[in-house]
């Protein structure tokens, strides 16, 4: 299988005016496309760290980070984010002034993809997230969470990039919608080739994934392969 | 395009706040351009009303009391009473050369100067003059001339016109016990006719009598203003006896009658007035006098002393002078008393006995021809030009008088006056400056034909105006910086959001900036229109309101001569017409571009500083503090 990230001796310190706070330490490991990763551990651990580390949105304080083999620092971290990485946040993260479409057609707006073909698609991913028509045209704030997890989830498979990032992304779910995530995820990573990275607290997520990962006070360990 | 668009989509979707962005912004930006119009407007009125302005200051010595003095009446065999103003000490106009003073021209104790006639036209017999003659006779029987007396003329030294008559009646009116004159003896006096000594039931003039006036006398002073010491009597009446004419006093006769002759009963010769500014003439300042033709005197004429004049328009019509012409001078003593239209007082001889030689003759150019409507006079005579009255600048005179001045006398509103800059405040400085002389008895009167008030109209105008100025800034400010947080600075989630979805740092500004800038747009540019479209309906409202004293148009008449020339010509000078034109009524539009623009650009620049403070985080500090 093919690299397409690999992290070396990781670290990453938080740092504020008035203090620094190390997060992750370490971390050494890669991701292939074709799998699915669980990276769990308890709040607080450093795996959202690691995830938006993964995610391009900073670059790791220490050590190296190679995305299909370059470093991340070199790299175009805002082209690799609109064009190769698509992230589900575990707060959603939806603009509350657009609708439910716009939202998932602001990624594909991102990338000039035509409006019409790009609204089609958007229907198209927000039907196999399983979100009623009738929810398409309202805006985030007057839709469930799950809903707004659902959209998040159709808005990142719209931004079209072959590494998944998610965090908790089956946390704001019911056990019906939650399996519905899974599997579309697995399907994601098996049948598309993605290379799809979860942080979870869920266990049924964790036994979905083809490699687990524990992360433990900014170390991450390797528990199921 | 498609940021743009999401950008103004967001706006679209939170129509309150838009709206009220908007709103607000219209209200302040129109705040902002309405104190800046009138701001500017107030600030141009006052630099015009300074340059029309003027001020200056009459000086008037005071008297130290007043005393009254009694003149026998033949008529009524009774004194009449009159008050008569006892000066001290002269006060020399040295006084108000003071540090600090700030004058703009002056001050000066104006001297008016005889002039004497050449071939120039004057005031003829057929304009009413009173007959004025110096002539020997005798009475036809002893009498004393306590009434009229019948005198048989023996011989006429000097007259105005010819008198045609062989006796005529004399009665020393003003003397309460005049002398004996006896038929045998001849006497020399100088008469004026044309009064009446008593009347008759109807109340009509029974009989007109000759009265004598004072003989040779002279009031000759130093510069100092010391009146000369002399031998000249003045008597009334004199006997001629044998070798009366080769005596001193017969001499001094004869030389009154000299003098008589060259200017006649002051009909002959003509007042000239030397000054260093025409506005400092009370006349020329209250636009009393004013100009038909030619122009003023020039700063360079005033300095460089330039052989120019000013002549009445019924004396140029008279001998035919236009402006360009020449006009010949020959000065021959100075009267720093008195102005010519309360002329006459003084000494017709030098203190010795003589007569005033011209000390100062030469050519003049006629700069400027004037007329007088007389109007309202105020202040006196003392304040109005003489029918033949020339202006000439100070410094033209290049000959000393210190040997001719005829009279002195104490500094008087009519004589001396400066000009000192326009303003409350500098009155109030110089009024002082002045006190802290400590000198009592001289009164200074200022004229700023307004100003003051109007002065303090538009700087009340001017602080309103900057108080609108400064609180549409602050306003301004306030939503502009509340507005751009709303829009900007708490639209950190979505900022971020775009960031990982990886939207880059200037698609990210656009987005944002966008809505921010449509808005700020709109609210200057009608904030802008409001702002002027109110500021003129104040201005408008401002003028109407104000009201001038028209003397202060003396300036107007200069900017705008010629249509103020035909104005008064026609006697129906429209005072409002004339304050109307200095007044500024249209405020500069510009103000208001640049003000408007300066809200826009302040806003964009808080907005940029908003985007910047977002965007120089990376994705994940962002994240992490829209999550805090």
């Amino acid at each position: 299988m093919e690299k397409v990230i690999e992290a070396v001796n990781v670290g990453y310190v938080y740092q504020t005016k008035y203090q620094k706070t190390k997060a992750l330490s370490g971390v050494s490991c890669s991701f292939e496309r074709g799998k699915i990763y669980a990276v769990t551990g308890k709040s607080g651990s450093g795996k959202s760290t690691f995830l938006s580390l993964l995610a391009g949105l900073d670059v790791p304080t220490e050590g190296t980070l190679t995305i299909e083999g370059k470093d991340i620092r070199k790299m175009n971290r805002d082209a690799y984010r609109r064009n190769r990485a698509s992230v589900i946040y575990q707060a959603f993260h939806l603009f509350p002034l657009l609708t439910v479409t716009e939202n998932v057609m602001f990624p594909m707006e991102l990338r000039h993809v035509p409006v019409k073909e790009a609204r089609a698609k958007a229907y198209e991913y927000l039907k196999k997230v399983g979100l009623p028509e009738t929810l398409y045209g309202k805006m985030p704030g007057m839709i469930s969470g799950g809903e707004q997890q659902r959209t998040a989830i159709a808005r990142a498979m719209a931004a079209g990039g072959e590494i998944l990032l998610a965090d908790e992304p089956t946390g704001n779910l019911d056990s019906q919608n939650e399996k519905v995530i899974v599997q579309l995820l697995c399907g994601l990573a098996h049948k598309n080739n993605y290379a799809v990275i979860v942080v979870t607290h869920n266990e049924a997520v964790a036994a979905a994934a083809d490699v687990v990962y524990a992360m433990t006070d900014g170390m991450l360990s390797l528990v199921k392969r | 395009m498609r940021m743009i668009r999401n950008g103004l989509l967001r706006l679209l979707r939170t129509p309150v706040k838009t709206v009220l962005f908007f709103l607000l912004l219209t209200v302040t930006v129109a705040l902002v351009c309405a104190g800046g119009s009138l701001w500017k407007l107030c600030g141009d009125n006052l630099k015009r009303f300074e340059e029309i302005f003027m001020t200056i200051a009459t000086v008037e010595q005071m008297p130290e009391r007043t005393e009254q003095e009694a003149v026998w009446s033949a008529d009524r065999e009774d004194y009449r009473y009159y008050n008569r103003a006892v000066y001290g000490e002269t006060v020399s106009p040295a006084v108000l050369d003071f540090e600090g003073a700030g004058y703009l021209s002056g001050p000066e104790q104006r001297a008016y100067y005889e002039a004497l006639p050449q071939d120039y036209a004057f005031q003829g017999v057929e304009e009413g003059l009173w007959q004025f003659m110096v002539v020997e006779a005798s009475p036809v029987e002893d009498c004393v001339p306590a009434d009229p007396v019948k005198m048989e003329l023996r011989r006429v030294l000097y007259s105005t016109y010819p008198p045609n008559v062989t006796h005529f009646y004399l009665c020393d009116h003003y003397t309460e016990k005049p002398q004996t004159l006896y038929a045998e003896k001849t006497y020399v006096m100088a008469l004026q006719s044309g009064f009446a000594h008593d009347y008759d039931e109807n109340g009509s003039a029974a009989r007109y009598e000759y009265v004598p006036l004072e003989g040779p006398y002279s009031t000759q002073a130093d510069p100092e203003g010391r009146r000369l010491a002399t031998d000249l009597t003045g008597n009334w009446i004199m006997e001629v006896t044998p070798g009366f004419y080769d005596s001193k006093e017969g001499q001094s006769w004869m030389k009154f009658c000299e003098d008589c002759m060259l200017r006649g009963s002051r009909h002959l010769s003509f007042p000239v007035t030397a000054t260093e500014d025409l506005h400092l003439i009370m006349a020329f300042y209250n636009r009393q006098a004013y100009l038909t033709e030619g122009e003023l005197f020039s700063e360079e004429d005033y300095r460089q002393g330039n052989k120019v004049c000013l002549v009445p328009s019924a004396f140029a019509g008279r001998n035919g002078l236009k402006a360009g012409d020449s006009l010949h001078l020959a000065l021959r003593y100075a009267n720093y008393a008195v102005t010519p239209n309360l002329g006459g007082s003084e000494g017709r001889l030098t203190a010795d006995g003589g007569v005033y030689e011209p000390f100062e003759e030469s050519d003049y150019t006629i700069k400027g021809i004037y007329e007088v409507n007389i109007g309202t006079i105020e202040g006196g005579w003392g304040y109005l030009p003489e029918r033949n009255e020339v202006f000439i600048p100070t410094a033209s005179i290049k000959n000393s008088n210190e040997n001719s001045i005829a009279r002195y006398g104490p500094m008087k509103g009519y004589t001396t006056s400066f000009r000192i800059p326009n303003g409350s405040e500098s009155m109030e400085n110089y009024k002082k400056l002045w006190e802290a002389q400590g000198i009592d008895n001289v009164e200074i009167t200022f004229y700023d034909g307004g100003y003051s008030k109007l002065e303090g109209g538009l700087e009340n105008m001017k602080t309103m105006s900057l108080i609108l100025l400064l609180t549409g800034i602050v306003s301004a400010a306030c939503i502009v910086i509340f507005f751009c947080h709303l829009f900007i600075t708490k639209q950190q989630k979505q900022t971020a959001i775009e960031r990982c979805l990886g939207m880059t740092k200037g698609q990210c500004a656009r987005s944002l900036l966008t809505g921010v800038a449509l808005i700020s747009l709109m609210g200057s540019v009608s904030g802008g229109c409001a702002g002027q479209l109110f500021a003129n309906t104040a201005a408008a409202q401002m003028s109407a309101a104000e009201t001038f004293d028209t003397r202060f148009s003396n300036g107007e008449v200069q900017l705008n001569a010629e249509k103020n020339a035909e104005e008064i010509t026609e006697g129906n000078a429209d005072e409002s017409t004339m304050a109307g034109s200095a007044y500024l009524r249209e405020t500069d539009w510009r103000i208001s571009v640049l003000c408007s623009g300066l809200v826009f650009l302040f806003t964009m620049g808080m907005a940029f500083g908003g985007i910047y403070g977002n965007l120089r985080k990376e994705p994940l500090a962002l994240l992490a503090e829209t999550g805090k």
